[in-house]
C-alpha cells in the first residue's frame, strides 16, 4: 500500500482509486461501527475525500492506516451529530429495548449504543489503541477517555447481556 | 469487542464522487438512463468503438494492450492508462494531464442503470476549468443516453 500512497500523493488518479480500493474495508468497518446504514457510506466518502485531500501532508506512508483511522473515526462522528443521532452521554443513559436473538450479534448490540461511545469502542477494543492514542484521534483528555470506555463497556455489556 | 468489523464497500459512483470532491479541477455528473444494466454495461465496455460516438472531443480510440483491469490505449494522438472492469471505467492521459472515468450501478434490479461521469485536471489550480467540465460532462452522457435509448448499443443508426 506504500507504494499506492507515493504514488497518489504524486496525483496519480488510478493510484487514488486504488487506494479507496486497498483501504474501503478497513474505513467500512470503522465508520459503520460508529453510524450505521446510509450515513455509514456518506461518513465512508467524506473520509475517503479528506484522506486525498491531505495525503501530500503524510510523511510516512507506512503508517498510512493509522492516520486514514482518524480522519474515519472524525468523519464519522461529524456525520453523525449532522444527523443529530448523538445523545449527550449520562452515566445514567437508558437503555433501549432490543430484540433477545438481535443481541446475540455484536454489530446490533453496537447499533444501539451512541456513536460517542462506538467510537471509543473501536479505538480501545477493537483497533486496540492506547489511552492517550485514542485521545489524540477522538481530541479529548486521556482521563476523558477513561470514563469514556468504562461507560461504554458498562453499556454494551448490560445491552448484550439484556 | 474484537472483529466487529465488517467489509463494506462503497458503489462506483460514490468512488467517483469521491475523485471529483477531491480534485478541484474535475466535475462528476450522473443521472438515472431507462436502460437496462447490462446493455449500459456493455456498451461502456467497448470503449475503442463507442468512446468516439458519445464523446464529440474524441474521433479515434485505439486499445493497445489489455492485461487483466489495466488497460493502455491511445485517444486521438493522446496515451492513456486505464482501469477498466464490471461498471467501471477510469482512464488517465500520459503526464497526468487529463482524467476521465464513467461508472454505472443498476437500479431496480438492473431494469434501470444509474450512471456518473467524471472528467477534468487532476492537478492543483485548475477549479476554474470545473464548469466547463461540467458542461462537457453533461455532453457525454447526453450523447451515451442517446445513444443507448435511441440506436442501441454501438454507432447510432
Amino acid at each position: 500500500v506504500e507504494d499506492v500512497v507515493r504514488r497518489a500523493q504524486a496525483g496519480d488518479v488510478l493510484a487514488m482509486a486504488a487506494l479507496i480500493e486497498e483501504l474501503e474495508p478497513y474505513v467500512g468497518g470503522i465508520c459503520r461501527s460508529i453510524v450505521s446504514g446510509a450515513a455509514g457510506e456518506d461518513a465512508m466518502q467524506e473520509t475517503f475525500v479528506v484522506v486525498l485531500r491531505r495525503l501530500r501532508s503524510l510523511r510516512t506512508p507506512a503508517a498510512v492506516r493509522g492516520w486514514v483511522r482518524r480522519i474515519a473515526v472524525h468523519e464519522a462522528l461529524r456525520v453523525a451529530r449532522r444527523r443529530g443521532r448523538v445523545v449527550p452521554e449520562a452515566d445514567d443513559a437508558p437503555v433501549r429495548e432490543i430484540d433477545v436473538d438481535a443481541a446475540l450479534d455484536v454489530r446490533s448490540t453496537l447499533a444501539t449504543m451512541t456513536p460517542e461511545q462506538r467510537a471509543i469502542l473501536v479505538l480501545r477494543d477493537m483497533d486496540g489503541l492506547s489511552e492517550d492514542e485514542a485521545a489524540r484521534v477522538l481530541h479529548v483528555a486521556p482521563g476523558t477517555v477513561k470514563s469514556r470506555l468504562h461507560r461504554a463497556r458498562a453499556a454494551f455489556r448490560e445491552r448484550w447481556s439484556a | 469487542v474484537v472483529g466487529v468489523s465488517q467489509a463494506a464497500l462503497l458503489d462506483s459512483i460514490r468512488r467517483l464522487r469521491i475523485l471529483a470532491d477531491a480534485l478541484p479541477g474535475t466535475a462528476c455528473e450522473e443521472r438515472e438512463l431507462d436502460v437496462p444494466y447490462e446493455r449500459a454495461s456493455q456498451f461502456l465496455r467497448d470503449i475503442e468503438h463507442n468512446l468516439p460516438v458519445f464523446d464529440p472531443f474524441v474521433w479515434r480510440v485505439k486499445v493497445l494492450t489489455r492485461e487483466g483491469r489495466k488497460v493502455r490505449m491511445r485517444a486521438n494522438f493522446w496515451p492513456f492508462v486505464g482501469d477498466v472492469s464490471e461498471g467501471w471505467t477510469l482512464m488517465q492521459a500520459a503526464g497526468r494531464l487529463f482524467a476521465v472515468g464513467i461508472a454505472l450501478v443498476p437500479v431496480d434490479g438492473g431494469n434501470r442503470t444509474r450512471i456518473a461521469e467524471f472528467e477534468g485536471v487532476p492537478r492543483r489550480g485548475w477549479r476554474w476549468l470545473r464548469p466547463l467540465f461540467r458542461r462537457t460532462v453533461r455532453a457525454d452522457l447526453d450523447g451515451i443516453e442517446r445513444c443507448l435509448t435511441r440506436a442501441g448499443p454501438g454507432r447510432p443508426g
